[in-house]
């Protein structure tokens, strides 16, 4: 069934978009959010009669919060490769009707043969460039971790809907025997629904947060500058919004993080801002660079994106997967001294800065394909090197 | 063009200091040449409120890049003192 919802304020222009993204976390039972041209109609598609006016006031009150206080600020886009690619339409069909990838599960894929190559060839280029480039020490952390470190990061309070925790069940001879006796065979069963501790760990849904728990309480000269990278897979929660390579709940990313002065950060980023810039104008792939927001689900959503846009702290490499459409394949990130003071790490007499820059390595794939096609011998040279199953 | 009359550079400075005190949760004793965000401890949350806090005291349009950059009190000055400069 469909609701019109008149809103009691419009929705600003420019804010639809990610209203109807994140619509997806306001109840199981909305199917469809659409917003009108105006900002003052929402209108709602609900699966159950009887969820109709639950759903609309949650609906109600995560549109009113969101757009509380909301300022329009306009992107700035910073680089553009600005080419015409010829789109390839049904790429992610055609990955897996060749074998490249495979369907693994909800937001869970498999990369194979030529996919895979693909995949070395771009974690090859961001692994040199934070060699080559940065003399990054290398770096493997665990894929769990601790609640306790992204609860001091925010995580939870600004990303609640992207958490993915972990859990075991009780050490208890009652649970288990219990829990082993109902699963002896069908489907997954919980037998008793207090059987799984409460969560102490997570799956980690990013690198960096583990970079500046090695610095905890360390001082670094004002000349001194850590330069960390790592790859790791990540975990976001993504409900309806999951799709294809282009957002996965697990996927993999390589980042590369600065540690140090805020000046020494913030130069450090624009290198690596001109050097992606570089290799994507090479290999001709359509991007362009713009400031760009996380995405909050807290109260205080126009504040905190108010401050990271006119702030500049991120910018990502939005990479088209057709000639209308872009993907954030990575971003370019500036913490100030958020990190630095969480962690005591210190820099000279202050707090340290930090910058981080993450490649989203599947999303890379993805969009190569869509805009390269599917023939290797089309491929630029650099990127043909590493196909070595050309099935 | 802003309707304010013309404010002596040290009124609108303790007009500013308060405002920023009261918006940002700090004590008004603060360094006029400490950075709001980093070096006052005012939550960057803070940012949106204080702007829209200057909007409505003095009546008029602040540019977002301008205001990001005055991030102290002696930059906040300059900055407020040449939008409210007549003609403005």
């Amino acid at each position: 069934m469909q609701v019109q919802l008149a809103l009691s304020k419009p929705v600003p222009t420019g804010l639809s978009e990610e209203l109807i993204k994140k619509s997806v976390y306001c109840s199981p039972h909305l199917k469809a959010l659409s917003i009108s041209a105006d900002g003052a109609t929402a209108v709602l598609t609900i699966d159950r009669e009887d969820q109709a006016a639950a759903v609309s006031d949650k609906v109600s009150r995560f549109i009113g919060v969101t757009i509380k206080g909301y300022r329009k600020f306009d992107r700035k886009v910073v680089f553009q490769n600005d080419i015409a690619p010829v789109y390839f339409a049904n790429a992610w069909e055609e990955l897996l009707r060749r074998n490249w990838a495979y369907d693994s599960g909800f937001g869970q894929v498999a990369l194979a043969g030529t996919g895979f190559d693909l995949f070395r060839y771009f974690e090859d280029v961001f692994v040199r460039m934070a060699e080559e480039a940065f003399r990054a020490r290398h770096y493997r952390f665990p894929t769990l971790i601790p609640a306790e470190i992204l609860g001091r990061c925010s995580y939870f309070s600004s990303f609640p809907h992207a958490i993915t925790f972990a859990t075991h069940l009780h050490g208890d001879y009652d649970v288990l025997d219990q829990f082993s006796t109902a699963n002896k065979e069908g489907p997954l069963t919980f037998p008793r629904l207090d059987a799984l501790e409460a969560p102490q760990y997570c799956l980690t849904p990013v690198v960096c947060y583990h970079c500046y728990r090695t610095l905890q309480g360390q001082h670094l000269t004002p000349e001194e500058l850590r330069v960390f990278t790592a790859v790791g897979s990540c975990f976001r929660y993504e409900s309806h919004n999951t799709t294809t390579l282009e957002r996965l709940w697990d996927f993999t990313l390589r980042e590369i993080v600065f540690v140090g002065s805020r000046e020494a950060v913030k130069e450090r980023r624009q290198v690596c801002m001109d050097l992606v810039a570089e290799w994507l104008k090479r290999i001709g792939l359509r991007v362009t660079f713009e400031t760009a927001s996380d995405p909050f689900f807290t109260s205080d959503f126009s504040e905190r994106t108010y401050f990271q846009l006119v702030s500049d702290l991120k910018y990502e490499m939005r990479v088209n997967v057709s000639p209308e459409r872009t993907i954030a394949a990575g971003s370019f990130n500036l913490h100030n001294d958020f990190f630095g003071k969480t962690f005591d790490i210190h820099s000279g007499n202050g707090a340290a800065f930090s910058s981080c820059i993450g490649f989203g390595v599947e999303r890379f794939v993805y969009a190569f394909v869509c805009q390269k096609g599917f023939d290797p011998a089309g491929w630029p040279e650099e990127v043909q090197r590493f196909v070595k199953d050309p099935s | 063009m802003n309707t304010n009359t013309a404010l002596s550079t040290s009124q609108l400075e303790e007009d500013l200091r308060c405002l920023v005190a009261e918006t940002g949760g700090i004590a008004p004793a603060f360094d006029p040449k400490a950075h709001f965000y980093d070096e006052l401890g005012i939550p960057s949350v803070k940012a949106l409120h204080l702007l829209y806090a200057l909007e409505d005291k003095y009546n008029v349009h602040v540019e977002d890049q301008e205001f990001i950059q005055a991030n102290t009190l002696e930059s906040l000055r300059a900055m407020m003192s040449h939008l409210l400069e007549p003609g403005n």
